[in-house]
């Protein structure tokens, strides 16, 4: 039997969704089923159903299924987590609880902040101790560790973390503490902090480690669950995960590290994007994906996805930072906006529009899903600016209530504000592109990337609707949305090359650094990744990049700088420091002559090839393209226009069409302003070209 | 009066420049070198308009800092009349009367200029790890506490002063770390000028004046509208805070007047300067009387300018909370972090609701441990940690949380890579949030060891310590029990914290801060949650059955 198909599946918050690709005939297969929150696994076997209707035994035919799911992330949420419990030296047990005692804000003085995910009698001190340099100042005590263990014993814990102080430059007693619990409780998980992250602070690395023992029993049994209901099935091939890095490994490797599939799913349309910028011939790009709750932006620059590590999950308030618990894990680098298509607006204590971050979400809905939703949303804005047909939403399977949109704006923004209907809904439409873009301008320029010289990847329900005025606002040029964006995260799984990340603090001062170690050390990581990849099907040597974090002796911000191929030797190092001095002052304007600097972490990424595309060029059918037309509100006329409709998957190739226009499909709508304009690539990529002036009023 | 902007400009153009200032405050973290910028972000920037109006603030800032700068910058014009500034100015100040208080809370300011006109002002304020001086809070004159910078140009028209950089370096124990972070300060001034001037050039507009009025029109209507809320009438507290020296406590009076949308503070009555480093500057009182009374009225306004004209401070000159020069003021914050204590407790009997209990983590501890490495190295941390703040209305005080001032601890592993000291504990002390329907946070111990072992230093370790709460506990609200005592325990013994010791190798010194104050009575907490905080260890069995009356082992 060939396998020549390949299957992405993302478990969202609201939807299931599936592509599948088959590699032979360039056929691209689209599914959307319910999610199904109490075992999500069901939700994916009704989707394999409805394909497999469609082609019968095409899971037989299959080689890989990338697997993407929030299940992480809500298992944190919802409290849905093992009884877990938490080893730590003596005397720092309650590191756990007592965070970095800063308020997130200055002013609230009725701030929570979530509770620890275990509880205080189930973090436990060891009699141990272990010096910064790495020496043993305190042996373990084996008759301690027997009556730890009973305790643990009967308590019936599920899953157990290990954090010792210090255990990144030293991990031997966290070594020995695994293999004296293993033996004492039988099929309880350990998760040791100088695996699950091997880096100096000691609160950070105990939350990550606690946030994946606390998920990985109801990994292990979900993803192994799936595997079989898979293989029952007919699937031969393998069942693969995706990380928050946008790699993709093995089910092991994934069960036993579960906190690294936190953003498993939205890295999927990054990944996507990523892929759509190189079939452009594009260096450098925005992601921007807008869905209901939320919006997430990725500065794109050169071939890999930009990384980052440090997270929060099960925030207090969703947009303040400091109100979650911390994890570090290697992450692609997404800026999350609380402004999203469910988000309402209203007048602040300031007498001053405000759109978001609350959110309307789904029930009752805004206003024009006449579900009871009294606040006026985005979408209702959307709705009377003409942007959205309301016969045509989601395919027309949901009609839109206009009259409802209108009152609900009327009454809570147009009034207080003394503006009439269409410019409150269009002062609510440019709000919400304004946030966007100034949290995009500030996480551009940390990243010291100038917003005009990139392209815009839009996708999500609401993205392709928001993209022309966001590009606008951020002087963005040209923008690109590719196929299925309905359904882009599964469509971006099937364009990640396996890979895994590994890190290792070293902290050496450059000059005095014995490069010897360091290759050994370099080894000693891939070595591990090997492995890893290994179990994930890989038998071809993967290709490592290795990189050092890199600071001057004291300061706090790292920089990253990728070591040339080949082992470290003096030549390197001494490129290394060019290198660091010149990203620096690249970065700052400025660099430090004559600062001593130093070596901070090592860090190995593993990657295998990179698949087929499944984004395949396809021709325009041509016949009948031209819907019809519609009102919709252009901000250069100040007023209702005409716009004319398109169906996007009708529009013949390379034919350039001018706006203002519409185009629309299933899953989106995408709106396009005066004096762009657009047209449909080889590769079925919608492109739309901004004028060069009066693109804002 | 100010120009009219059509409300969705307005709203546009405010939030570019709210995002300026979060921008600023970002890019410290990523140029700054000591840990106490870097691991506890005791540091906050700012902007201002032309007149030197506070425009907006990042999301994280400490008060003081923050109401100093403010201060500071309209006091800039005495020294240097604004019309004088040229492009590429760059002041610099310590001058405690006129910025933050005390020496170590250096200000660095830089008039921006746009087409050759001054449009704004750019500042920050770092707390430095060392600007010289005697380790003590048994200081008696400023003379003793280090450099001393007024006013001076650290810039010329984009020329650095390298004198001034000499002498402040000479005069610093840890002089690369403050060259380092000063020149970290000119960055972030002059990365906060450019994005001003894009600012500008993207609207159109020659001066941030007339958006700066209308925004602090509507901040100023909103905040008397809350204000309103309040019956008037006058509203008095006072406290006797303790010294650091033996059983001496100095006190402080206030008389809250509430009059329609306005507050007059009045410190009258408030017990005269001492011959002590915790005296208070005004600038420091006013900035955490404002503070206080935001958090009451108007938390989620934004603050700037608009939000401080319903507000007036008055104290006596010569007081504790207006000392005058040349009083010893290293440790003000062990007076001024009280004062929040006293506004809250001021108006518990008009909106018991919006307050909070009286909370054992002001003040917010600062401890300096300096000495040299076994190799001749020399090191000094500056760890900063807080006991528990007071039961709310509606919720339990949150444990070890830095209140009112707001800074990150120092992680362990971060202070032993920086130092040789092995720090032993850092754990929640059971019993000492305030019993209450709402219990007071907890405080914590936090013990340290000097080794004797290989590490062991080359000679004593100077301790120094600014706290406070050794004498005077958190008081519940409604009913609701007092917080635990502070203490800190030298190789067994009892010490306070007015004095500087030096520790020896194998010296083991430890810290335990107070707990805040619960809120109602405690017979009327929920039993599941008494029982279950029993069994979690954060109260003993006594405390369940005595003080909550817990009838069994739920």
């Amino acid at each position: 039997m060939s396998s020549n198909m390949r299957m992405g599946c993302d478990i969202g918050g609201t939807f299931t969704d599936f592509v599948v690709f088959d590699e032979d005939t360039g056929t691209l297969r689209v599914e959307k089923c319910l999610t199904t929150p109490r075992d999500p696994s069901d939700g994916v076997m009704e989707g394999v159903r409805l394909l497999d209707e469609d082609a019968p035994g095409f899971l037989t035919q299959t080689g890989q299924v990338f697997h993407g799911t929030t299940l992480v992330i809500n298992a944190v949420l919802e409290r849905r987590g093992a009884k877990t419990a938490l080893l730590t030296t003596e005397g720092f047990r309650d590191v756990l609880a007592i965070g970095t005692e800063r308020r997130y804000d200055l002013y609230d003085l009725q701030q929570q902040y979530p509770e620890p995910l275990v509880p205080r009698r189930l973090r436990l001190g060891v009699n141990e101790r272990i010096r910064s340099d790495g020496k043993v100042i305190r042996e373990l005590d084996q008759a301690q560790i027997k009556k730890l263990a009973a305790e643990l014993k009967s308590e019936d814990v599920e899953s157990v973390a290990i954090c010792l102080l210090h255990s990144y430059t030293n991990p031997q007693h966290e070594q020995q503490l695994r293999v004296m619990f293993e033996e004492a409780l039988p099929g309880v998980n350990i998760s040791l902090s100088s695996e699950v992250l091997p880096e100096i602070n000691e609160y950070t690395r105990t939350s990550t480690t606690v946030v994946n023992a606390y998920c990985k029993p109801l990994m292990t049994s979900y993803l192994t669950s799936l595997k079989e209901r898979m293989n029952d099935n007919g699937l031969a091939g393998q069942l693969l995960v995706m990380l928050s890095s946008g790699g993709v490994t093995s089910i092991d490797t994934a069960s036993r590290n579960p906190v690294r599939l936190i953003e498993s799913g939205p890295v999927g349309g990054v990944i996507l994007a990523q892929h759509v910028k190189a079939l452009c011939g594009m260096k450098d790009a925005f992601a921007f994906d807008m869905g209901g709750t939320t919006a997430k932006i990725c500065i794109m620059e050169g071939d890999t996805l930009p990384r980052t590590s440090v997270y929060e999950v099960a925030r207090t308030q969703r947009f303040k930072v400091g109100s979650g618990l911390p994890i570090k894990v290697p992450c692609v680098d997404l800026l999350e906006i609380g402004t999203g298509g469910g988000s309402i607006a209203g007048i602040n204590d300031l007498e001053l529009l405000q759109v978001g971050p609350r959110s309307a979400g789904s029930e009752p809905g805004p206003a024009c899903y006449g579900l009871g939703g009294e606040n006026p949303t985005v979408t209702d804005a959307d709705l009377v600016l003409g942007y959205l047909d309301p016969n045509f939403f989601l395919g027309g399977e949901m009609k839109l209530d206009v009259d409802a949109a209108q009152a609900a704006i009327e009454a809570k923004v147009g009034q207080p504000l003394g503006l009439d209907v269409a410019r409150a809904a269009f002062g609510i439409h440019d709000s919400a592109n304004e946030s966007m873009a100034a949290a995009t301008r500030m996480y551009a320029a940390e990243r010291g990337v100038d917003p005009t010289e990139l392209a815009l990847v839009a996708s999500g329900g609401a993205g392709p609707v928001h993209c022309y005025g966001l590009a606008a606002k951020l002087g963005v040029r040209e923008i690109i949305i590719p196929v299925a964006v309905g359904v882009g995260s599964a469509l971006g799984f099937l364009v990640a090359p396996i890979s895994y990340d590994l890190v290792r603090t070293h902290k050496v001062p450059l000059p005095d650094a014995d490069l010897s170690e360091v290759e050994s050390l370099f080894r000693g990581l891939e070595a591990d990744a090997r492995g890893v990849m290994k179990e994930a099907g890989q038998t071809k040597e993967p290709e490592f990049v290795r990189s050092l974090d890199v600071r001057y002796v004291g300061q706090g911000y790292e920089i990253n700088v990728v070591l040339p191929r080949g082992a470290v030797d003096s030549q390197g190092m001494s490129a290394l420091a060019e290198l660091f001095q010149a990203t620096y002052e690249e970065l700052f304007g400025r660099s430090f002559e004559g600062n001593a600097f130093e070596i901070v972490n090592l860090r190995i990424i593993a990657s295998g090839p990179i698949p087929p595309s499944p984004i395949v060029p396809r021709a325009g059918t041509g016949s009948d393209y031209r819907k019809t037309a519609r009102q919709a509100w252009c901000p250069i006329a100040d007023g209702y226009v005409e716009h004319r409709v398109y169906d996007r998957y009708s529009v013949p190739t390379g034919l350039t069409l001018e706006g203002p226009a519409i185009f629309e499909e299933r899953e989106s709508t995408v709106v396009v302003g005066s004096g762009a304009t657009a047209w449909v690539d080889e590769q079925g990529l919608l492109r739309i070209r901004l004028p060069e002036e009066g693109v804002t009023p | 009066m100010s120009q009219t902007f059509d409300a969705l400009t307005l709203e546009r153009a405010w939030s570019r420049l709210k995002s300026i200032a979060d921008e600023a405050d970002a890019s410290v973290m990523r140029t700054a070198f000591s840990s106490i910028i870097r691991d506890s972000h005791d540091y906050s920037c700012a902007f201002y308009d032309a007149r030197g109006y506070l425009m907006s603030q990042p999301g994280f800032v400490t008060p003081g800092l923050l109401g100093g700068m403010t201060a500071a910058i309209r006091a800039i014009n005495d020294y240097f009349p604004f019309q004088s500034l040229v492009e590429g100015d760059v002041i610099i100040t310590n001058d405690p009367w006129l910025v933050c208080g005390h020496l170590p809370d250096v200000m660095v300011a830089a008039p921006v200029f746009h087409h050759g006109k001054l449009v704004a002002f750019a500042a920050c304020v770092f707390h430095h790890q060392d600007i010289g001086g005697r380790l003590g809070v048994d200081n008696r004159e400023i003379f003793e506490e280090g450099l001393q910078i007024p006013p001076s140009m650290l810039c010329r028209a984009g020329q650095f002063n390298e004198d001034l950089i000499g002498v402040m370096s000479a005069n610093s124990r840890m002089p690369e770390l403050l060259v380092n972070d000063i020149r970290s300060q000119v960055n972030t001034v002059q990365f906060t000028g450019s994005r001003i001037r894009a600012f500008l050039d993207e609207f159109g507009w020659d001066s941030l004046e007339p958006i700066a009025d209308a925004i602090f029109e509507r901040t100023e209507v909103a905040l008397r509208k809350s204000i309103e809320e309040i019956p008037d009438g006058v509203y008095r507290s006072e406290y006797p805070i303790e010294t650091g020296d033996g059983d001496r406590t100095v006190l402080v009076k206030l008389a809250l007047t509430v009059d329609g949308g306005s507050v007059t503070a009045d410190f009258e009555g408030s017990d005269p300067q001492i011959d002590r480093g915790i005296n208070c500057v005004l600038n420091f009182t006013i900035a955490y009387c404002l503070f206080a009374l935001k958090s009451v009225t108007a938390p989620f306004l934004p603050n700037n300018h608009g939000s401080t004209k319903p507000f007036t401070v008055k104290a006596p000159e010569g007081s504790i909370v207006n000392a005058k020069r040349p009083a010893a003021v290293i440790a003000r914050n062990t007076v001024g972090h009280f004062i929040p204590s006293l506004v809250y407790e001021a108006l518990a009997e008009v909106v018991p609701e919006k307050v909070i209990a009286e909370s054992g983590s002001l003040p917010t501890w600062w401890l300096t441990l300096a000495g040299t490495r076994h190799d001749g190295r020399p090191f000094m941390v500056g760890p900063m940690f807080s006991g528990g703040i007071g039961a709310r209305s509606s919720s339990d005080g949150v444990s070890c949380l830095t209140f009112p001032a707001n800074v990150n601890n120092t992680p362990v592993e971060l202070l032993e890579s920086d130092s040789p000291l092995i720090v032993e504990r850092r754990e929640y002390l059971q019993d000492s949030g305030g019993a209450g329907r709402y219990r007071g946070g907890l405080g914590q111990e936090f013990a340290l060891r000097v080794p004797d072992d290989d590490m062991a230093p080359d000679g004593p370790v100077v301790e120094f310590l600014t706290a406070g709460r050794f004498s005077t506990v958190a008081k519940g609200v409604s009913g609701g029990g007092e917080g635990s005592l502070a203490s800190a325990i030298l190789n067994g013994e009892p010490i306070t914290w007015g004095k500087s010791f030096l520790l020896n190798a194998g010296d083991r010194i430890s810290y335990r801060t107070a707990g805040g104050g619960g809120y109602g009575a405690p017979g009327e907490r929920d039993r599941e949650l008494v029982a279950e905080e029993l069994r979690e260890g954060l109260i003993s069995a006594e405390a369940a059955f005595d003080l909550y009356g817990l009838k069994s082992h739920g």
